[in-house]
């Protein structure tokens, strides 16, 4: 569909502000009192908008020139700028927080206590030292440690998939939506066609018993 | 079924049959003793004429024929006219207008609502102009016309029928005295 | 802006003159803008890197040629252009560039909940620009994504003015039916 022709100058070099000042007046003028021209341009203007949901993507790889040693850092310095940038170092924070957690529970854990029992009626008193820590509990207490320090990440990516479940049911029923109103059109359009004389019958003298 | 049931299911289905024939015996001789004839042409322009019609019970464009009117004779009993019509032509879904509105809805629906009697009006007008049209049918015949209103999934159907039907024979039909049945 | 254009003036004299520490920092300013600029015209992320390497090297091998600094952004984007379509001449005998499905490159989904788009917007305003001539397509991308004026838009791809609007308001009306429909009617 153009653009209507009442406007005095193309609606888009108004648009685009390629008019000289007296013409885009002119244009502005025309517009207050021109229901079609206006909405032609909130057309423009709503095209213009929907373009800007399309975001620059960040370049995959930056560019550098080298030509010099001197500027060219040193590989220590590249492999661990590269390695900060990528994906492992979240791995290798979480591991971090972990071995750091293990090493300080090691340094700081209790010695065994000596447990008195006791004893029966009548039978001397004994110290009975009680056994080291089990392995079990140790591991029990990491694995305590290691929920403690995933608990906030996991908080979040609930959260988030909550999101992403509530973003994909809302695009589900606009799809439906969507769909239904293709259909509704199809049926209108083929409708029309008819309407339109497509599918007249051939013309016949005489009468016919349909 | 036993034999007394098959009996009364058997006369129940003579019933139209037998009241097809006793009409055709009813009908008088047309002039110069012609059998009765519609024509396809004229049929054709009858529908065409209804659909302009129903289209026009609104403001332009705002009135959708989603099936063409389509007009048979059915021979011995007279023509039945049929059509499917969006009483409102629903709010458009783009970028910008992903989903409809509940006041939109409730436009729709009030709208709907305030143009059907204007519907009802328009089918009898209908009726009447075809009647007059279709003059190779007996007066005694009917003149049938079902409009199907279609709607989406998340329309407030409350008081909006699905169909309307009006018919009369064709005598009763001009003079607009005709039976309306409303699902 | 000024302030800005000035900067890169001093980086492009002292990058003619043979510092590649003041071209680098050049090249880290533009390097994502004419890639974006390249993604758009090829829909493919690994052909838009790999021109956008070659169009840096290129400005790089030719910027004694460059007269006035000031006119740098579209003397690069001349290269970046002509770069885009030697890659389409020459993949053109192998098969029809029309065929090939585009990568989506932008979904427009934030998980963080920072976009302000619905993805289908996205999808429709990619599916809409895919849906353009190369011709109408890139007038789309150098006006609206890349800011360019007429005037400069004329120098980059080697056309008249009238020829880079009559492109440009082409491409608009059509991208306007798809993603700016007339309003509804039936409740006016």
């Amino acid at each position: 569909m153009s653009a209507p022709s009442c406007s005095p100058f193309d609606l888009k070099d108004y648009f685009y502000r390629e008019l000289a000042d007296p013409q885009q007046l002119q244009v502005e003028t025309h517009i207050k009192v021109c229901p079609a021209c206006r909405e032609e341009l909130d057309r423009l203007g709503q095209t213009e908008h929907a373009l800007f949901a399309l975001r620059d993507e960040e370049i995959p790889q930056r560019i550098g020139f080298v030509s010099d040693p001197v500027f060219e850092p040193s590989p220590w310095r590249r492999a661990l700028a590269s390695f900060w940038n990528s994906g492992p170092r979240l791995g290798f924070a979480s591991a971090a927080m972990l071995s750091a957690a293990l090493v300080v529970f090691a340094l700081v854990r209790p010695a065994p206590a000596p447990v008195v029992r006791v004893a029966a009626a009548g039978a001397p008193p004994a110290v009975v030292t009680a056994p080291a820590v089990s392995e079990a509990a140790i591991q029990a207490r990491i694995d305590a440690a290691v929920a403690k320090a995933v608990a906030p990440m996991e908080v979040r990516h609930e959260a988030e998939m909550r999101q992403v479940k509530a973003d994909l049911e809302g695009a589900r029923q606009r799809l439906i939506l969507a769909a239904e109103e293709y259909d509704y059109n199809h049926k209108k359009e083929a409708s029309a066609m008819i309407s339109a004389g497509l599918y007249a019958p051939p013309q016949h003298g005489t009468g016919e018993i349909r | 079924m036993k034999a007394p049931h098959r009996f009364y299911a058997l006369a129940l289905l003579a019933l139209p049959l037998g009241a097809q024939m006793a009409s055709r015996a009813a009908v008088p001789p047309a002039a110069g003793g012609a059998a009765q004839r519609v024509s396809i042409s004229n049929l054709y322009t009858i529908e065409r004429a209804c659909d302009d019609r129903l289209r026009g019970i609104g403001e332009p464009n705002t009135v959708d024929i989603l099936g063409a009117t389509r007009g048979l004779y059915l021979d011995g009993y007279g023509v039945v006219f049929t059509s499917e019509v969006g009483l409102v032509t629903p709010p458009a879904i783009y970028p910008f207008h992903p989903t409809i509105t509940a006041q939109e809805k409730l436009q729709v629906h009030q709208k709907k609502l305030q143009r059907l009697p204007v519907l009802r009006t328009t089918m009898r007008e209908i009726l009447r102009s075809a009647a007059g049209s279709l003059a190779g049918v007996p007066d005694t015949q009917q003149i049938v016309l079902a409009v199907r209103l279609d709607y989406m999934k998340w329309e407030d159907t409350s008081g909006l029928p699905a169909m309307i039907l009006m018919k009369a024979d064709r005598k009763s039909a001009l003079s607009g005295d005709v039976t309306v049945e409303e699902q | 802006m000024i302030f800005r254009a000035v900067e890169d003036s001093d980086l492009i004299r002292q990058a003619a003159r043979g510092s590649v520490e003041a071209y680098n920092l050049l090249v880290s300013r533009w390097e994502k803008r004419v890639y974006n600029y390249l993604l758009r015209l090829t829909r493919n992320r690994e052909d838009a890197l790999d021109l956008t390497q070659d169009v840096f090297l290129k400005a790089y091998q030719n910027l004694k040629k460059l007269d006035d600094p000031a006119r740098f952004a579209p003397w690069l984007y001349r290269i970046a252009h002509n770069e885009a379509y030697s890659l389409f001449r020459k993949r053109r005998p192998e098969s029809d560039s029309e065929e090939v499905t585009p990568e989506a490159t932008e979904t427009g989904v934030s998980i963080a909940g920072t976009s302000v788009f619905p993805i289908e917007l996205s999808l429709a305003v990619a599916a809409a620009l895919d849906r353009l001539s190369h011709d109408q397509r890139e007038a789309v991308v150098l006006k609206h994504y890349q800011g360019f004026k007429f005037e400069e838009m004329a120098e980059i791809l080697g056309c008249p003015v009238s020829t880079v609007k009559s492109r440009l308001y082409t491409a608009l009306e059509l991208l306007k039916a798809e993603l700016a429909p007339v309003k509804a009617r039936g409740l006016s």
